[in-house]
């Protein structure tokens, strides 16, 4: 029994890392950036979804849409005012600059709301649903239900759509997307815009989860290279079954092996990379 | 004074490194700087600014070496530094169980070991390229401290049994005062000075004789374009491999040296691995200019200048509570506006004018 409800633990942390792999798969795979601020953009939107909670009293999975919106927007200009004026400029470049990113705002977090631990807690957060001996935290449920519909919304968007196959067209050749007259500075920031606001979703989610403070965000870009890594870089379903694989090994790691997960994370990384860099799932750009 | 020594120092290094001067003058920067490195602990009351300007600029121009020369984005450095200062620190400690080992010997014999830890750990990551190399150097920079905690390594019944402490602090020796025909040389003001300028020149003897070897080219021509230097018979791995070493072995001798001085590595040891220390090898060789001789010393002197001067204006807490804000905002402004570093003037095509950031800006633009 006891292996099921680790199983299962595993699965439910998965969803969530499914989900900052999406939205960092989404970047990497179109604008061939590793934005390592995506961690920031995650600790961001937690803070937003724990403020309202703490202040205005609104529930986190009701502002949702307020802390994506706003990592949407954030997301947008950081990439049309600042990230696009280095588009050409080699890969180091635009590593540095996200990397600055990242420790801008951890630290500034750091200054400003301290390290204190800190959790949005709605009177059903830390509450689970028993069934059976197996015990199910109901955020962690709700958590399922927002990414799954969330990674179907992509899904749709992106094939579907009139802007989601520009996107995709940028992503597979940008000197030919261009010269059929899509905007490339625009769909790079409308790309980085949806994956910021996925970071922001992510937050919000682990705000009620499980406690934070600014540090504990820092492992979320290994994490998120990882969950790509392992389904496959520029692959919707490989980004989720990635996180979901990830979250499994986490969690029986974390149980049977050893208590220092970033040791664990780093140990999976490595050994995907040498075993099969392409990814179970591994394909080029979103296609 | 301690300001007046790093400006001198800047304004010296930059004729040093300006191509368009006679040999005559820049050996005679060089001279000149060497003696006012030399004579600066009798000028200055306290020498522990310029200690941690010459051992960060050490650190730098390791990362120099793989950030510079290679053109590989390693955020894994800070490991080695915290490690190399961990491992001195076993062997040094007078503390029960402890080699109790001379500084001359533990530091060069952790600087070994260190680069040892790098060639394993190098052969391993380094079989990646670009994107997947840097997110495995940034997992080492994350999964270090946690293994200098592993109990099941170095805890009470393990290997290695409390070698780094297993959860007790962990001391260095303290340096005693030297008596030198008759005088009194106080080890902070002297000694740990003496051994900061003597990273520094390591770190500079270093990249002096890398940009003449060929492993030096071998580097620049993986930087400029990996597949060609391949099919030119570059062994791109060995190369690689070689650089990740040489700059985590300098990590590791700069990171030793400020432990040393530290003297405590339990409540110091989460400063080791900071995100600081890390951010401050980065920008150090940014504002200077990556992949240049004397780019890192003026990018050293230059932030260690600008903190001095915040220092004095608005007080050492102040500086301390935002200097990882401010590097960090460095880094991003650096990138931005002057993505090749101060040398870009120095280098003689361009005269120092607003314009020329304003170009930089929109260079790369989409």
């Amino acid at each position: 029994m006891d292996f099921v409800q680790h199983a299962l633990n595993g699965l439910l942390q998965g969803v969530i890392f499914a989900l900052i792999g999406l939205g960092f798969s989404m970047v990497w795979g179109i604008l061939n950036i590793i934005n390592l601020a995506h961690a920031a953009f995650i600790m961001l939107a937690a803070y937003l979804t724990y403020f309202l909670w703490a202040g205005p009293g609104i529930d986190p999975f009701l502002a949702l849409p307020i802390s994506m919106g706003a990592l949407f927007v954030l997301g947008y200009l950081i990439q049309s005012r600042v990230i696009n004026l280095v588009m050409r400029a080699t890969v180091l470049t635009t590593f540095l600059l996200t990397f600055g990113m990242e420790a801008l705002f951890v630290n500034l977090a750091l200054r400003l709301w301290t390290a204190d631990n800190r959790q949005s807690k709605p009177f059903y957060a830390n509450v689970s649903l028993s069934v059976g001996d197996l015990r199910l935290p109901y955020t962690q449920l709700g958590a399922v239900v927002v990414v799954l519909t969330l990674t179907l919304l992509v899904y749709l968007f992106l094939d579907r759509t009139r802007t989601g196959s520009s996107i995709r067209a940028v992503g597979q050749n940008r000197v030919a997307a261009a010269l059929m007259g899509i905007d490339i500075g625009r769909t790079y920031a409308l790309t980085f815009a949806i994956s910021a606001a996925l970071a922001g979703a992510a937050g919000a989610l682990l705000s009620t989860t499980s406690g934070f403070s600014p540090p504990t965000f820092g492992v979320f870009n290994i994490l998120a290279f990882s969950v790509v890594v392992l389904g496959g870089l520029g692959s919707i379903p490989g980004a989720l079954i990635g996180g979901l694989a990830f979250g499994l090994v986490n969690e029986f790691a974390g149980t049977y092996a050893l208590e220092e997960r970033e040791v664990v994370v780093f140990a999976i990384l490595v050994l995907v990379l040498i075993v099969r860099p392409t990814g179970l799932f591994g394909r080029q750009g979103y296609r | 004074m301690n300001l007046a020594i790093l400006l001198s120092g800047i304004v010296l290094a930059s004729v040093a490194a300006r191509p368009g001067s006679s040999t005559r003058l820049r050996r005679g920067a060089i001279v000149v700087l060497l003696l006012l490195m030399v004579a600066a602990p009798l000028v200055t009351n306290t020498t522990s600014i310029l200690f941690d300007a010459l051992t960060a600029m050490c650190i730098a121009y390791g990362w120099n070496v793989i950030g510079g020369y290679t053109g590989y984005a390693s955020f894994g450095n800070v490991a080695y530094l915290g490690l190399g200062a961990f491992i001195a620190a076993g062997f040094m400690s007078r503390q029960p169980g402890h080699l109790a080992l001379p500084w001359f010997v533990g530091i060069p014999l952790a600087v070994g070991i260190v680069s040892l830890v790098a060639l394993a750990i190098g052969l391993a990551v380094l079989r990646l390229r670009g994107h997947y190399f840097s997110i495995a150097t940034l997992g080492v920079a994350i999964a270090m401290p946690e293994f200098i905690n592993w109990d099941f390594a170095f805890g009470p019944h393990s290997v290695v049994p409390k070698f780094f402490g297993g959860g007790r602090p962990l001391n260095f020796p303290l340096l005693p005062d030297a008596q030198v025909a008759g005088l009194t040389l106080d080890a902070d003001r002297y000694l740990f000075y003496y051994l900061g300028l003597l990273t520094a020149l390591i770190g500079i003897g270093v990249t002096v004789m890398l940009g003449r070897s060929k492993l030096g080219y071998a580097l620049v021509a993986i930087r400029e374009n990996e597949e060609a230097a391949e099919t030119m018979g570059v062994n791109t791995t060995v190369a690689k491999s070689l650089a990740y070493v040489l700059s985590a072995t300098l990590a590791a001798l700069g990171g030793s040296v400020m432990g040393f001085k530290l003297t405590n590595m339990t409540t110091e040891a989460e400063a080791l691995f900071s995100i600081t220390n890390n951010l401050q090898m980065i920008i150090i060789v940014l504002i200077g200019g990556t992949g240049t001789v004397w780019g890192p010393w003026i990018g050293a002197f230059i932030l260690f200048a600008m903190q001095e001067a915040l220092r004095s204006l608005s007080g050492s807490d102040f500086v301390l509570q935002w200097q990882a804000v401010m590097f960090s905002l460095l880094v991003i402004v650096v990138v931005l506006f002057l993505p090749r570093g101060l040398m870009q003037f120095l280098r003689g095509r361009e005269r120092f004018s607003w314009r020329v950031f304003l170009r930089n800006l929109v260079a790369n633009r989409v």
